[in-house]
C-alpha cells in the first residue's frame, strides 16, 4: 500500500515518504532494551561488590594496624562504586533511549497506517490522474488530487517528526554516555602480587635497552664466531628499523640461552607511553640469528595498528625468548645431537609449555615498563601460539589473545574460558582454510612420529584446536582462500597447505586488518565467523 | 610502634573479598549483543549505537578488572596471614 503513497508523491512532486518510513522501520529499540537488561546484573554485582569490599576494608583496618592493606582494599571498593555509578547511568540512559526510540517508531508506523487507510478510500480518478492518465473532466481532476496532497503532506510531516525523535534518542546517548566505566579502576593493581618483588619494577625500556646494546656491542668483537654472528644479526635488525626513524628497544638479549640459540626480544614503538602493546611470538624454524624479517613483520603489525588508531601509541615486541624447535638450521652452530633434539621438539608442546612460563615473566616486565592502562595483546603464530596460550594460563596482565595458525592450545587449556585474566570474548583465533598445521593431519603426524621415535603416546600432542566452535573463541573471518589444487595431486595439495600457514600470510589482508583492530581494541573491526 | 595483627581477622577479610570476587564473576557470561543499526541508518544513530555498545562492553570489562584485583588482594591477605602466623610460631616479629 505504501507503494501507492510513494508513487503518488513522486508524480505530484512531493517528497517520497518511503525513505523516512524505512529508516524508522530499520530501528530496533528492542535490541537496546536487551542491552540495558544485560547491564542490570552488572550494575547489581558492582553495587554488591562495593558493599562487601568496604566491609573487607573495615575488617582489615581493625585487624592490621598498618594502613596500606585497608587502603588497597578501599581503592577497590571505591573503584566498584565509581564503576557502578557509570554503569547505572549507561543502563538508565539506554532504557530511556529505547523507550524514546520505540515511541518514535510507533508514531511513524501509526502515521503510515493512517495514510494507507486514507489512500484506500481515494476515488479512482485521483490515482489515474496522478499516474498521468488523460482527464475526462479537467477541473475535477485538480480538485480530486488535493486530498492526496494533504494526506502525503501530513504523512511526511509526521514521519519527519518521528525521525527527529529517533535521532534525539541517539543524541541522548551521545550527550550522556561520556564516561568509561573502567576509568575509576585505573589505580587498581593489574597483576596479582608476587611473593617476591618484580625485578622489572622501576626499570625503564631505555635502561634495559642500553644495557643489552652494550652486551651486543661487546659481542660484535667477541672471539666466539657464533656469538659474533648473533650480535651482528640483532644489530642489523635494530639498525634497519632505527634508520626508518622508528623507536627500537632491545628488551632481552642472552646469547647463551638454549644451548646457543639465544634469546632476544625487540620492541618497536615507545613502551613508556604505549596505549597498546602487542607481543608477537613466532613458531618453529625461526631463530634470533635471523630476526630481521620477523622484526619487519612486527613493524607491519605496528603500522596497521597505527593506521587503525592514529591517535594511540602502539608498541609491538618481537619475542624470540623460548627454545624454538627446528631453529638449529638457522642457529648455525648445532652438532648432530642438538639438531636431532631440535627436530624431535616439534613433536610435542613441551618446549611451548616451558616457553609459556618465560613469556609470562617477560610480559610482566614489559607491562611494568608501560602505563598501567595499556591494552595488552599476545599474538602467537604456529608453535608460538601454543607458547602464547601457555603463558596466558598464568594470571598475567593481558587483555587479548590472538592465536594464528595454531596447532593447539597446549595442556590445561580446553576452552577459551580457561585463561584466568582474558575473557573468552577476547580470545581470537585466525585459521586459514587449508592451513595444514591447524588441521588434524599435524596432530596425527606428531602422534605417530612421537610414538615411533620417542615412545610417547599422546593422541593430541598440541592440545585443543582453538578454531573449533566448541573451544569458544572468536574465530576470525580471514576471507576466501585461493582455490585448492587438484585433489589428485597430493604434493601440490601439501605445498598449498604449508603455504597457507606462514606468518606473513596471516599478517596480510583481512588477517592484518583484524590483528590491527584487536591490538587497538577496535574489536568491531575484527570480523568473525562461526568456528569449525 | 609495634605492628598489631589479628591473623584470624585477616582471613575473615580475605573470605569477604573472596565472596566479593564471586559476586563480580556471577554475571561473567553477560554478552553484549550487537546494536549496529539499532537507532536507524542516520549518522547520529550509527554513532550512538557504536558508543552504547562500547560502553556496555566496557561495563562488563570493568567487572573482570575488579574481579582480578579482588582476587589479588585475597591472595595477598591470605599469604600475609600465613606469614604472620609462621613468624608468630617462631616467636619472632610482630604479634
Amino acid at each position: 500500500m505504501l507503494r501507492i503513497l510513494s508513487d503518488a508523491a513522486l508524480l505530484l512532486g512531493l517528497p517520497d515518504p518511503a525513505p523516512r518510513a524505512d529508516a524508522l522501520t530499520a530501528a530496533r529499540p528492542e535490541a537496546i532494551s536487551e542491552l540495558a537488561a544485560v547491564l542490570g546484573p552488572v550494575e547489581e554485582a558492582l553495587s554488591d561488590a562495593s558493599g562487601t569490599a568496604w566491609t573487607a576494608a573495615d575488617t582489615a583496618r581493625r585487624c592490621w594496624s598498618a594502613a596500606t592493606p585497608a587502603e588497597a582494599i578501599g581503592r577497590v571498593a571505591a573503584g566498584a562504586v565509581a564503576a557502578h555509578g557509570v554503569v547505572a547511568q549507561v543502563r538508565q540512559v539506554a532504557t530511556a533511549a529505547a523507550e524514546m526510540l520505540a515511541a518514535a517508531v510507533a508514531d511513524g508506523a501509526a502515521a503510515v497506517a493512517r495514510a494507507e487507510s486514507e489512500a484506500a478510500s481515494w476515488p479512482p480518478l485521483v490515482p489515474l490522474v496522478a499516474l498521468g492518465a488523460p482527464a475526462m473532466d479537467g477541473p475535477s481532476t485538480v480538485s480530486s488530487s488535493e486530498p492526496v496532497r494533504v494526506v502525503l503532506g501530513r504523512l511526511n510531516s509526521e514521519l519527519a517528526a518521528a525521525g527527529v525523535r529517533a535521532d534525539d534518542a541517539g543524541a541522548m546517548i551521545l550527550d550522556w554516555l561520556t564516561d568509561d566505566p573502567r576509568a575509576g579502576l585505573d589505580q587498581l593493581p593489574r597483576v596479582p602480587p608476587s611473593p617476591s618483588p618484580d625485578p622489572a619494577n622501576g626499570i625503564s625500556a631505555d635502561g634495559v635497552d642500553a644495557a643489552n646494546r652494550a652486551d651486543v656491542a661487546a659481542d660484535l668483537s667477541s672471539g666466539d664466531p657464533h656469538r659474533r654472528a648473533l650480535a651482528a644479526s640483532v644489530s642489523a635488525a635494530l639498525a634497519g628499523h632505527r634508520s626508518r626513524g622508528e623507536r627500537v628497544d632491545l628488551l632481552a638479549y642472552d646469547p647463551d640461552a638454549f644451548g646457543g640459540q639465544g634469546r632476544v626480544a625487540i620492541g618497536l614503538g615507545d613502551l613508556s607511553r604505549a596505549d597498546n602493546i602487542a607481543v608477537l611470538t613466532p613458531g618453529i624454524g625461526n631463530s634470533p640469528m635471523a630476526c630481521a624479517p620477523l622484526l619487519d613483520l612486527a613493524g607491519r603489525l605496528r603500522e596497521q595498528a597505527t593506521s587503525t588508531d592514529p591517535t594511540a601509541e602502539t608498541a609491538v615486541v618481537l619475542w624470540l625468548g623460548y627454545d624454538i624447535p627446528m631453529s638449529a638450521g638457522r642457529d648455525g652452530y648445532a652438532d648432530v645431537h642438538t639438531a636431532y633434539a631440535d627436530v624431535y621438539a616439534t613433536l610435542s608442546s613441551a618446549n611451548a609449555e616451558a616457553g609459556g612460563a618465560l613469556l609470562a615473566d617477560d610480559v610482566r616486565k614489559f607491562t611494568a615498563m608501560a602505563p598501567p592502562s595499556a591494552l595488552v595483546t599476545l599474538v602467537g603464530h604456529s608453535m608460538g601460539s601454543v607458547v602464547t596460550s601457555q603463558a596466558a594460563r598464568q594470571p598475567i596482565p593481558v587483555d587479548n589473545l590472538l592465536l594464528l595458525g595454531s596447532p593447539g592450545t597446549g595442556p590445561g587449556v580446553r576452552t577459551a574460558d580457561d585463561y584466568p585474566t582474558v575473557p573468552a570474548g577476547h580470545v581470537f583465533v585466525g585459521s586459514h582454510d587449508g592451513d595444514v598445521v591447524t588441521g588434524p593431519a599435524v596432530d596425527i603426524g606428531a602422534f605417530l612420529a612421537g610414538a615411533w621415535y620417542l615412545g610417547r603416546i599422546n593422541p593430541s600432542p598440541f592440545g585443543t584446536d582453538p578454531a573449533r566452535a566448541a573451544f569458544g573463541a572468536q574465530d576470525l573471518d580471514l576471507g576466501p582462500s585461493p582455490a585448492l589444487p587438484s585433489p589428485v595431486d597430493p604434493i601440490a595439495e601439501a605445498r598449498y597447505g604449508v603455504s597457507r600457514h606462514g606468518l606473513p600470510t596471516y599478517l596480510e589482508g583481512s588477517g592484518l586488518v583484524a590483528a590491527g583492530a584487536i591490538v587497538t581494541g577496535r574489536y568491531r573491526n575484527a570480523r568473525t565467523r562461526k568456528g569449525r | 610502634m609495634d605492628l598489631e595483627v589479628d591473623t584470624d581477622g585477616l582471613r575473615e577479610a580475605a573470605g569477604v573479598l573472596q565472596a566479593t570476587e564471586t559476586t563480580l564473576r556471577m554475571p561473567g557470561c553477560a554478552v553484549v549483543g550487537p546494536t549496529e543499526g539499532c537507532f536507524g541508518p542516520s549518522a547520529t544513530g550509527r554513532e550512538a549505537a557504536d558508543l552504547l555498545t562500547r560502553r556496555a562492553q566496557q561495563s562488563v570489562e570493568a567487572l573482570g578488572l575488579l574481579a582480578v584485583s579482588v582476587a589479588a588482594l585475597t591472595d595477598a591477605l591470605t599469604a600475609a596471614a600465613t606469614l604472620f602466623d609462621r613468624l608468630d610460631q617462631g616467636a619472632v616479629g610482630p604479634r
